[in-house]
């Protein structure tokens, strides 16, 4: 009896021991920092429709891709499919989301425009509404997943470039492509990277999407601009909605332009102002708003198709060739345009020999320029293959002119002229001014550098003014084969404010051509044109003309009113407003001077600025000419804690034990790394972020959590016994963590 | 361990007579649970074998039922084939079932709502809670069973107590694991562990009021010496509730946390273990000094 | 063999077997009453929220998150680990003029609130007596809570609402409470005992 007891005792304590050593540890679920990139990228990659309100309801107008840049829900895309216009008409901005990566994204918010540049076609969009219309109260929206900003600057030939988007009409999930950039194509707005060119398949409907460095940072906006217009392919148009009610799906109906496949991605460094001033709320009032077309006399065109091997300051041809030599890098198209706005959609077509070369054609997309000037495209970081190339420029759809070249052979020996700067004379004839901006007077010089000029070679010089000639001059050349030559205008009454252009030729050959303005009162270094430029804060803009000017202003002012005189600008005048915050540009754009040519007190007006140290800059022909700052409140911005897209993702799932289904609406509370389990008294200052389960006890937090940084994490739910750890780090090798929580009914 | 006990009979002269064991019987009916709990935990939930969810949650159903088969199996109806069973065995699960369904369920829930405060508590603070109202309540509840249905009338020698205490607990605990399962509809392996679970803490205070029955009754016994058991059931089967969910529960880390199933079965092997040892060993202390006593006495010349 | 002492059964029992189950039965009404202490004492442990700014003094249920200034409140309540809507309270001051009544305030907030709120409904409106035996108005309204991320399939509830509204210096404090509709009823006994408590 007593040896069967033992027994049993014997066995009882074995399955014990047993039971503690075979305790069973949870599982851990963690992806590479690869492909949690990916899928970060992929949650923050949104659909955008733009509807027309209509008494049958929403109607589909225009479809795009975008890309969530902050948890608040700061979206960019193209300006193209979401800004109202002729092409796409609608008036709401419907955001849909990734839920399930394998599945197409749900429309999920409404949002509105939060920034707008139409000629660069990047808009920057903010969700405020519910899908159903209702405004999401401050501070209601959860955080978003959203991705990190990367260096446009940074990316070399070569490079590695995802692109994701969406593939058709919101039937198929987001989608990926990758390839690598080909080349980058310059432009005045842009400098020489205006443009990234890519081999990457990417569909007409990504456009708006993310482009991606092998960091997972955002570089760039897939950009394309779909052409529609009666009777187009319907390769890239699509009738998803009976608009015209007839019942029936047809080309009758509105189509929703998607365009072409796209090659062209736009650096996002020229969508960082717009997303300064959209993250700050700052507004810029007071300005005329860009040309449309209905407001032009005549359709857009182009004229003067010349070549020119570099630029000057980025805006100017340093020459003008018609050939250039084997292993040639840099090239650029010049070209005069007109009535050109915003939705004027260009093109450049470049064939080599005859067979078209898409690394240096340009597909259509949006017009950056104002409605009239000289533009440049081209590149100084790719070589170009010898051959006979032939630049075709179309506008709107339809061929506005071309331009041939021949790169091959040897550095020949053909005399030019270049590098044409202006001034004024000195006393002792030495050329003196800032080199695009000469000041009223009676004479304007222009000096140019000269090689190869053989004795006796005809060559003239044309003034024009306004698009005018006001002077000619021709000779045979007299002077040296090399060196540098001065020219001067001196038009009967003096100059008068305006734009004014010098054309070179040799043999009757345009060689050399530059312009510059006129404007302002003599002054050193620079001419007088934007004086007394102040900052004040009054009630309106009229007491603002009366306000003293500041250099620092409390916090919480409605409105920051700048206030400048001028002199002697002619109307159409292109010049440039620029607004800094912290030493940061988040506003800029240049535009014709559209007010009398002297005149006293312009305002400008910046609504509700944060705190931080603002700066005002006004400039000509990228020559700086007036600037002033002031602080508001402490003099800098505030921190913003979510603005951090680094860091680990952290989703899961909350189960009951016993029945291994998710438990719904349990909260997790992370607490800051300031603080331990034991010492949260659940307060809001403690708490880092929470997430709540939904039906299937899946959670996410919105807010990624810092790597290396300690944490606490707390789960309680009624009828379950609590749950919470102290050290909750995770690593930068763990960027995207997918946890399973298991609790136990107490 | 008894064999066969015998009614001494001292106080009326009648002839000792042998009963149907208990403890054997009781020590077998729990091994048997705790060998088809361990293979149905093992199975289901660390091999994580395949089953139709309908199926599970019968078979879940039915595996509440299986400690009452076993128990009618293994002691109730040799009993009745026995000299002299215990007649209301029967009678006291099924009254004992009955109050859990009644009275102390509803009590727990509605009335404590345990679940909405209780859990978020500290470890101390759920002990004492525990005790004050699952603890109070079970074996409050089962004690007045006990009380009013054998209590002195259907006790002849001290393993009436414990086999009635057994009944009381089985039936007990059946109704509050079938509600539960019933309710949560939880993994079989699960279920497994809240019937063993279940049992495991309603033995424990069923034996301890069952001591305190046996030390009154039998030894008439201090008025303090039933009290004090049932203090001891109480915090007992109060301390084994609160800690039996936390000992389940995995921590937390950046892994997640989950469940510790064989640490779980482990606990309510150890309960079962501990809970027959302690109470035997008083029970044979309690026995023995009253046979010493009778001896001494020279009741027993005559045997 | 082993045979086991024991007795015929009894049909009386003795004086100290009496006294032994009456102890049994004290013992059992005070522990059950200890129980019922321990459950008031868990439910009603309270923090205290303090603003000498605002002059507000509140006591509320204890685990419950404190969030403090936020857009519409100065201070709100929540019970977090209830797995459903977070019943809250919270304290908000609005402006009150020489013109403003109070039916005028709620109405504003009915305003706002049906731009953000789904399925916003005034339930109806009654006068309402605060502890300190000052008038108030009381409006009750529902609305339905949709509270997760955009990415997961959020749970809906409807949620029951009591405002009460009182004018003091110029100024009108609203006291809002929101639960979830299946317990509504139940929690409303925290509210009161909020209200009890508050010092403002």
């Amino acid at each position: 009896m007593v040896h069967r007891e033992s027994r049993i005792l014997a066995a009882l304590g074995c399955w014990l021991t047993a039971c503690l050593l075979l305790m069973t540890l949870p599982a851990a679920r963690a992806q590479s920092s690869a492909d949690a990139d990916l899928d970060r990228i992929k949650r923050a990659t949104v659909f955008v429709y733009q509807a027309l309100n209509t008494q049958a309801g929403l109607s589909v107008t225009c479809v795009s891709s975008g890309t969530l840049i902050s948890a608040d829900g700061l979206i960019v895309t193209n300006a193209h499919g979401v800004a109202p216009s002729q092409q796409c008409a609608g008036d709401t901005l419907i955001v849909s989301l990734n839920v399930d990566l394998n599945e197409p994204p749900i429309p999920k918010f409404r949002a509105e425009i939060a920034g707008l540049d139409q000629g660069l076609d990047i808009a920057l969009l903010r969700v405020t509404q519910e899908l159903d219309g209702r405004l999401i109260a401050s501070g209601a929206l959860p955080a978003l997943p959203f991705v990190a900003i990367g260096d446009a600057n940074a990316v070399s030939i070569d490079d590695n470039v995802t692109v994701l988007g969406y593939l058709d009409l919101d039937n198929s999930p987001v989608s990926v492509s990758r390839g690598t950039v080909t080349a980058f194509v310059a432009e005045p707005v842009g400098r020489s990277r205006a443009w990234f060119k890519t081999r990457a398949e990417i569909p007409g409907t990504m456009a708006g999407g993310g482009a991606y460095n092998s960091a997972g940072e955002l570089i760039g906006i897939p950009t394309n601009a779909p052409l529609v217009s009666a009777g187009s392919a319907a390769s890239n148009c699509r009738y998803i909605v009976d608009s015209n009610g007839d019942g029936l799906l047809n080309s009758s109906d509105r189509c929703v332009p998607i365009g072409d496949f796209i090659s062209t991605i736009r650096p996002i460094h020229l969508a960082a102002s717009l997303i300064r001033a959209a993250r700050l709320g700052l507004f810029v009032e007071n300005l005329p708003p860009p040309p449309s077309a209905a407001a032009l006399p005549t359709a857009p065109r182009v004229s003067r198709l010349f070549f020119a091997p570099s630029t000057l300051d980025d805006r100017l041809p340093s020459t003008v060739v018609g050939s250039l030599p084997a292993n040639t890098r840099s090239l650029y198209l010049f070209f005069d345009y007109e009535n050109m706005t915003p939705e004027t959609v260009y093109e450049l077509r470049v064939a080599r020999d005859g067979i078209p070369d898409t690394v240096f054609s340009l597909p259509p997309v949006r017009w950056s320029g104002g409605a009239s000037g000289m533009w440049h495209i081209g590149g100084r970081e790719q070589a170009w293959a010898n051959g006979a190339y032939e630049f075709s420029l179309l506008i709107n759809g339809i061929s506005a002119g071309s331009q041939q070249i021949v790169i091959g052979g040897g550095a020949g020996d053909s005399a030019y002229f270049s590098d044409i700067v202006f001034g004024s004379l000195d006393s002792g004839g030495s050329l003196v001014g800032n080199g695009a901006i000469v000041p009223l007077g009676s004479i304007a010089s222009a000096r140019f550098l000269y090689a190869n000029m053989p004795a006796g070679a005809d060559w003239a010089a044309i003034w024009y003014f306004d698009g005018g000639e006001v002077a000619r001059s021709s000779d045979t050349w007299s002077d040296d084969a090399h060196g540098a030559k001065t020219i001067s205008l001196a038009p009967s009454g003096g100059l008068l404010p305006g734009q004014y252009r010098l054309e070179l030729y040799i043999e009757g050959a345009l060689s050399a051509t530059s312009d510059f303005v006129v404007a302002g009162r003599p002054g050193s270094p620079l001419p007088a044109i934007f004086q007394n430029l102040r900052l004040a804060t009054a009630e309106s803009a009229g007491a603002a003309q009366r306000a003293a000017a500041a250099s620092s202003f409390p916090s919480g002012i409605a409105t920051l009113y700048a206030l400048f005189d001028w002199n002697s600008i002619a109307p159409g005048t292109p010049w440039t407003l620029r607004w800094l915050v912290d030493d940061q540009a988040f506003f800029q754009r240049t535009q014709p001077w559209l007010h009398t040519t002297s005149g006293e007190a312009l305002n400008l007006a910046l609504a509700a600025p944060p705190d931080g140290k603002y700066t005002l800059q006004l400039l000509i022909n990228n020559l700086q000419l007036a600037e002033t700052e002031a602080s508001i409140g402490i003099g800098q911005l505030p921190i913003d804690r979510f603005a951090e897209a680094e860091g680990a993702l952290l989703t899961g799932a909350v189960i009951d034990a016993a029945t291994q289904t998710g438990i719904p609406s349990v909260t997790i509370v992370l607490i800051s790394e300031d603080f331990a389990a034991s010492e949260f008294e659940w307060k809001q200052e403690q708490l880092f972020d929470y997430a709540t389960t939904d039906r299937n006890g899946d959670f996410q937090f919105g807010r990624p959590l810092a790597f290396d940084t300690s944490y606490s994490i707390v789960v309680e739910a009624d009828g379950y016994l609590p749950l919470a750890a102290d050290e909750f780090m995770f690593e930068a090798t763990v960027p995207y963590a997918d946890i399973r929580i298991e609790l136990v009914r107490g | 361990m008894a064999e066969f006990l015998a009614d001494a009979a001292a106080d009326t002269g009648r002839p000792p007579a042998a009963f149907f064991p208990v403890w054997r019987r009781m020590s077998l009916q729990l091994a048997l649970l705790t060998a088809l709990g361990s293979l149905i935990v093992v199975a289901f939930t660390l091999f994580e074998l395949p089953l139709d969810s309908r199926l599970e949650r019968f078979a879940a159903l039915g595996l509440t039922l299986v400690p009452l088969l076993l128990w009618a199996g293994i002691s109730v109806y040799p009993e009745f084939q026995f000299y002299r069973p215990r007649r209301r065995l029967v009678g006291v699960a099924v009254v004992s079932a009955l109050t859990a369904s009644a009275l102390g369920l509803p009590l727990i829930e509605d009335f404590f709502r345990v679940q909405e405060w209780l859990p978020l508590e500290s470890v101390s603070q759920r002990i004492l809670g525990y005790s004050l109202t699952v603890g109070v309540l079970d074996t409050g509840l089962k004690f007045l069973v006990l009380r009013y249905l054998i209590y002195p009338q259907a006790l002849r020698v001290r393993s009436d107590a414990i086999a009635y205490a057994f009944a009381a607990a089985l039936g007990y605990s059946f109704y509050l694991s079938l509600a539960l399962v019933a309710r949560q509809q939880p993994t079989l392996g699960f279920a497994a562990l809240v019937v063993l679970g279940n049992l495991g803490v309603q033995l424990f205070s069923a034996l301890f009021i069952a001591l305190g029955i046996i030390e009154s009754y039998f030894s008439d016994a201090f008025p303090l010496v039933l009290p004090l058991n049932l203090v001891a059931a109480t915090a007992g089967s109060g301390l084994i509730t609160a800690l039996s969910p936390g000992l389940l529960s995995g921590p937390l880390s950046t892994a997640g946390s989950g469940d510790r199933p064989l640490f779980a079965l482990g606990i309510v092997v150890a309960t079962f273990a501990v809970t027959l040892g302690m109470v035997y060993f008083l029970y044979s202390n309690s026995e023995r000094r009253e046979r010493e006593a009778y001896l001494g006495s020279g009741a027993a010349d005559g045997i | 063999m082993e045979f086991e002492t024991g007795r015929s059964p009894a049909i009386q029992i003795t004086p100290r077997q009496r006294w032994s189950l009456a102890f049994s039965y004290i013992l059992i009404c005070f522990g059950l009453a200890l129980g019922v202490n321990l459950r008031d004492g868990a439910l009603r442990q309270a923090s205290v929220y303090n603003n000498v700014e605002a002059g507000i003094r509140a006591s509320y249920p204890a685990r419950w998150l404190l969030e403090e200034a936020g857009a519409d409140f100065v201070f709100r309540v929540r019970d977090m680990s209830f797995r459903g809507f977070n019943t809250r309270i919270e304290v908000s001051a609005l402006p009150a003029g020489a013109d403003s009544s109070a039916r005028n305030l709620l109405d504003q907030l009915s305003l706002r609130r049906a731009q953000v709120l789904i399925d916003y409904t005034i339930l109806g409106y009654e006068d309402y007596r605060l502890p300190d035996e000052t008038d108030a108005i009381s409006m009750a309204y529902a609305f339905v809570s949709r509270d997760a991320s955009p990415f997961l399939e959020s749970v809906s509830s409807l949620v029951n609402c009591l405002d009460i509204l009182t004018i003091r210096r110029g100024q009108a404090l609203v006291l809002s409470f929101c639960a979830d509709a299946s317990i509504y009823a139940r929690e409303l006994d925290t509210f009161t005992w909020f209200i009890e408590n508050l010092e403002f």
